[in-house]
């Protein structure tokens, strides 16, 4: 290997070592383009380009659930509401109904837990993030007091038409929430093509 | 293997810095530099679906979207600068071989960039490439398509240039 060729190693080593931070005793033409070639862009150039490049955030808009979701959650918090609000305001006249003896202990803390439902159902008619969480809690419960109402056929009327109707509004919420995400993936779809437009 | 499509704001993030560099080194003023970088950006972000890493770093890949974006500018800045150049009474003093170099030279908004400018348009490539874009020999080889030997020995004859043209001043 020549001299010069040597000499090329030598420079290229030189050069590796400054741009990694070492090198303080290189030749000081190298020093002096590795400290002045290596300027931060500006604040005003990155903010142009992240505008471009960087996704857009999902929007106040599209966080909205859709019409269908919202009103199945809704129907389903008022259907929880009736019978918590119902439990603690006339445990006695239901418990008489349905032949069995009434616990107010019990009616209040079932109320309680129907309200929370309520509340938790209501999440899925506010933003679409909340709404798998919400369908995963409520519909369950829906669907259970959906079956226990079938159990009341003949018994209590009032009971078989609000838990039959529980159960519908379950099998309605999860219809709802499925239908609303696979809109929400379309329009994230379509959002994505446009900023890439 | 394809790249996923939502990384692209990574290798933005991770590039940015020495894509910004490269290109600052390139043309005479910052802000044709920010014009120019937000335009390769633009350029890599449309291409970035057909990037093959199998043939190549993302970083010379984006180095690549540079050189031509930048090759792009000079050709529409090439029009307009003999008129600005002859605004400032130089005209008569342009380089028909290098007019980047040329006009590096006259209007470079920055010590660095006057000193390029005394250099051969392959030799003040490799230095951006180098310094600028923090590329390796093997990576500046494949962008020039030269062989990593040849891509050193630009970078040292550069170096040797700059050295001289420090001590003229």
């Amino acid at each position: 290997m020549t001299e010069e060729n040597l000499e090329v190693e030598r420079l290229d080593r030189s050069v590796t070592e400054v741009l990694a931070g070492h090198g303080g005793n290189a030749d000081p033409t190298v020093l002096w383009l590795a400290a002045n070639t290596r300027s931060m862009p500006p604040p005003g150039l990155l903010a142009r380009i992240e505008g471009t490049v960087r996704p857009p955030r999902a929007s106040r808009a599209a966080e909205r659930p859709g019409k269908l979701l919202t009103c199945a959650a809704l129907a389903m918090c008022a259907a929880f509401l009736v019978q918590g609000i119902g439990n603690l305001l006339s445990g006695s006249w239901i418990a008489s109904n349905i032949g069995e003896p009434f616990g107010p202990h019990a009616y209040r803390e079932g109320a309680v837990a129907l309200i929370a439902a309520a509340v938790c159902a209501a999440a899925a008619a506010v933003r679409r993030s909340w709404a798998g969480l919400s369908t995963l809690t409520c519909a369950p419960l829906a669907l259970s007091l959906g079956a226990h109402g079938f159990t009341e056929i003949g018994v209590f009327a009032a009971g078989v038409a609000l838990h039959l109707t529980q159960g519908t509004l379950g099998l309605l919420l999860i219809g709802a929430w499925w239908w609303d995400r696979r809109h929400r993936d379309h329009d994230v779809t379509v959002r994505r093509g446009a900023a890439k437009r | 293997m394809q790249p996923a499509v939502g990384g692209f704001a990574e290798v933005y993030a991770e590039h940015v810095t020495p894509v910004w560099r490269y290109v600052r080194l390139r043309v005479p003023a910052d802000a044709d530099a920010e014009d120019v970088t937000s335009q390769v950006f633009e350029r890599a972000m449309r291409s970035w679906s057909g990037y093959d890493p199998g043939r190549g770093g993302v970083g010379g890949w984006l180095m690549g979207i540079a050189r031509h974006t930048v090759a792009d500018w000079w050709r529409r800045a090439g029009r307009e600068l003999p008129t600005d150049l002859e605004a400032m009474g130089l005209a008569d003093s342009v380089a028909e071989d290098d007019p980047e170099g040329e006009a590096l030279r006259r209007l470079g908004a920055d010590e660095v960039r006057r000193r390029l400018g005394h250099l051969t348009a392959r030799e003040r490539e490799a230095v951006a490439l180098r310094f600028g874009g923090e590329l390796s020999s093997s990576e500046i080889a494949a962008t020039l398509g030269v062989t990593p030997s040849a891509a050193r020995m630009l970078v040292h004859r550069a170096v040797t240039r700059l050295r001289e043209v420090m001590g003229d001043d």
